[in-house]
């Protein structure tokens, strides 16, 4: 896969209408960015569902907020920041609400031990991308810190070039190259029974 | 952390990264997408740009309308403000003051109150209002 989205050469008609209140021209311009879109997200939340979630609500906070969008950036450069923002708010929620999960598993677990804990809902695409090696990766990322964590996937994963990163994560790139760094050390030593297979 | 270690890292995880980076997504990752997000656009759409073009000719109706109201001559007059109303009020209330007078219900210190002497009764009594509009 490309690291580029190039522009399309109707991608600029689209935004103009779209801004105008054509929603047809907007399902156009998400027909174009969804794939992608899907699996950034991904790259950064590890489960498919969450990042169709999350890529949806990036689509639609990007129409309502089109009148900020400034013709002279890039719609996929400025598309990528909102859906980095949206990932890094779902993962601080999802947090919250595992550690609330927490309590109440612990305070169910105190007032009925015997009681059987429920097994977390099945992932319909977990069958597609289930591979010991991803697992391995998807557990070592979620061990970093969320601008390493993002950084790494949108380098790695989905091989974006560093000013990209840096237009997405708001950074610059002489900071997203110290934030690569330092997960890319991390990610060694989690990954370090993997490492010969990686060829890292 | 040095420019060539960085660049050696990155090249080497780019390389090792790179069978994940051409894996598809699943078909049912993004399938429908663009429906449910024009669904929920429209679900909560904002007003078409005529209707945000008729806001300000409204509003520029409802300024003229204003304008042509306050140029309007205006021949009405107030009813309790008319100078043969205000005579009439004051006569009643002189009436009422001597009925309460010859019953002994009106003392001089009511008379202190209302500040009325015999001199400027009729003209205290009037609250000035009337003789604002005579």
């Amino acid at each position: 896969m490309g690291s580029v989205v190039e522009t399309r050469p109707d991608e600029t008609a689209l935004i103009v209408r779209a801004r105008g209140g054509d929603v047809e021209s907007f399902s156009a311009l998400v027909r174009l960015y969804q794939d992608r879109a899907v699996r950034l997200a991904y790259s950064i939340l590890g489960n498919w569902e969450d990042a169709r979630d999350v890529a949806q609500e990036a689509f639609v906070k990007a129409y309502r907020s089109l009148g900020g969008f400034k013709a002279e950036s890039r719609f996929s450069t400025w598309f990528h920041r909102i859906l980095v923002n949206l990932c890094k708010d779902f993962l601080r929620k999802k947090k919250i609400r595992q550690g609330f999960g927490l309590f109440q598993k612990s305070s169910e677990e105190e007032s009925s031990p015997e009681e059987a804990i429920p097994s977390p809902a099945p992932d319909p695409f977990r069958g597609v991308v289930n591979q010991e090696l991803d697992q391995a990766i998807r557990g070592s990322l979620e061990k970093l810190p969320f601008r390493q964590r993002s950084v790494f996937a949108l380098r790695y994963l989905e091989g974006l070039p560093l000013e990209a990163i840096a237009n997405a994560s708001g950074l610059t790139v002489g900071a997203v190259k110290a934030n690569l760094w330092q997960a890319g050390e991390k990610m060694k030593k989690f990954l370090a029974p993997y490492l010969s297979d990686l060829e890292v | 952390m040095d420019q060539e270690s960085f660049e050696q890292m990155d090249r080497s995880f780019m390389k090792g990264f790179k069978p994940f980076r051409e894996r598809k997504i699943p078909a049912e990752a993004s399938k429908g997408l663009d429906a449910a997000v024009e669904k929920r656009i429209r679900a909560k759409a904002p007003l078409p740009l005529e209707v945000w073009v008729g806001v300000p000719a409204l509003a520029l109706g409802l300024c003229l309308l204003a304008l042509a109201v306050s140029k309007f001559p205006f021949t009405g007059e107030a009813p309790s403000l008319k100078p043969e109303a205000a005579e009439t009020e004051t006569q009643e209330l002189f009436q009422e003051v001597e009925l309460l007078k010859a019953l002994d219900a009106w003392t001089e210190e009511d008379d202190a109150l209302l500040e009325i002497s015999p001199e400027n009764s009729m003209a205290e009594l009037e609250l000035g209002v009337p003789q604002l509009l005579l």
